[in-house]
């Protein structure tokens, strides 16, 4: 059993299966792209995926893999994972507008990271104070490559739990 | 094939509306699309590459488009990239 383990570890499996799955980035609600009020998202030009309405502001990487943007203000950035799925978790809508301010990045880009590592810190409350809609996307930009992609929204999430499998 | 430096007139640099837009113009003509910044280049219908640009306000974009609606597309990406230049 346990050389059955480790062979499943060593193709890249967990407990799903192999299934490939992207996590909430932060806790909160998650709902459907379509519901985010910002066309650039509703509309899935980026491509699609799941928003969280967050409710803390400790941002982490939603799978393992590589920094590939991170944005200097802190409000987006982009992790192509070790599958190959390059994902943006932009935080909050029109949040590039604060340049920064509320916003503590903590990876740069060409960083590897795990999932659950912390991506951004944000200060949500501010950013609600100062009339942004905190709404945080996480798209999946090459979703064409994943044609079997689901899509969970309509809870409640904590950070981590499984948001989308590809 | 058409060829134009275009400044960066976003007071936010590139970022992802911007970058988005560039994507939609791609992908509704027909045209192949090209950044290229301080020696990086990005494909025009691809958002992430787009974005690795970092290029910021006032910065010199060289712009390559072609095919069929290059001319079109062109102008489009001048209207994304310039039009906030004051």
């Amino acid at each position: 059993m346990k050389l059955f383990g480790s062979l499943k570890k060593l193709l890249g499996g967990k407990e799903g299966g192999g299934k490939k799955e992207i996590l909430a980035p932060v806790s909160g609600r998650a709902i459907p792209m379509k519901e985010v009020a910002d066309p650039t998202f509703s509309q899935e030009i980026l491509g699609k995926g799941v928003a969280i309405v967050p409710t803390e502001g400790v941002i982490v990487a939603p799978a393992s893999g590589e920094v590939m943007v991170m944005f200097e203000t802190g409000h987006a950035v982009s992790i192509k994972t070790d599958f190959g799925a390059e994902i943006i978790v932009h935080v909050g809508l029109d949040t590039v507008n604060l340049k920064g301010q509320y916003f503590k990045p903590h990876v740069s880009q060409g960083d590897k990271v795990k999932a659950g590592d912390v991506l951004v810190e944000v200060e949500l409350e501010k950013v609600k104070e100062a009339g942004y809609d905190v709404t945080t996307p996480v798209i999946i930009c090459n979703t064409p490559s994943f044609p079997n992609m689901v899509c969970h929204s309509g809870m409640e999430v904590k950070a981590l739990d499984q948001i989308i499998e590809l | 094939m058409l060829k134009r430096k275009v400044i960066l007139g976003d007071l936010e640099g590139i970022h992802a509306r911007n970058s988005a837009k560039i994507v939609m113009i791609c992908r509704d003509m027909e045209a192949f699309v090209k950044l290229e910044y301080m020696g990086d280049t990005a494909d025009g219908g691809n958002i992430l590459e787009i974005m690795s640009l970092k290029a910021r306000y006032g910065d010199e974009i060289l712009v390559t488009t072609d095919g069929l609606q290059e001319q079109k597309a062109m102008e489009e990406i001048e209207k994304v990239l310039g039009d906030s230049m004051i």
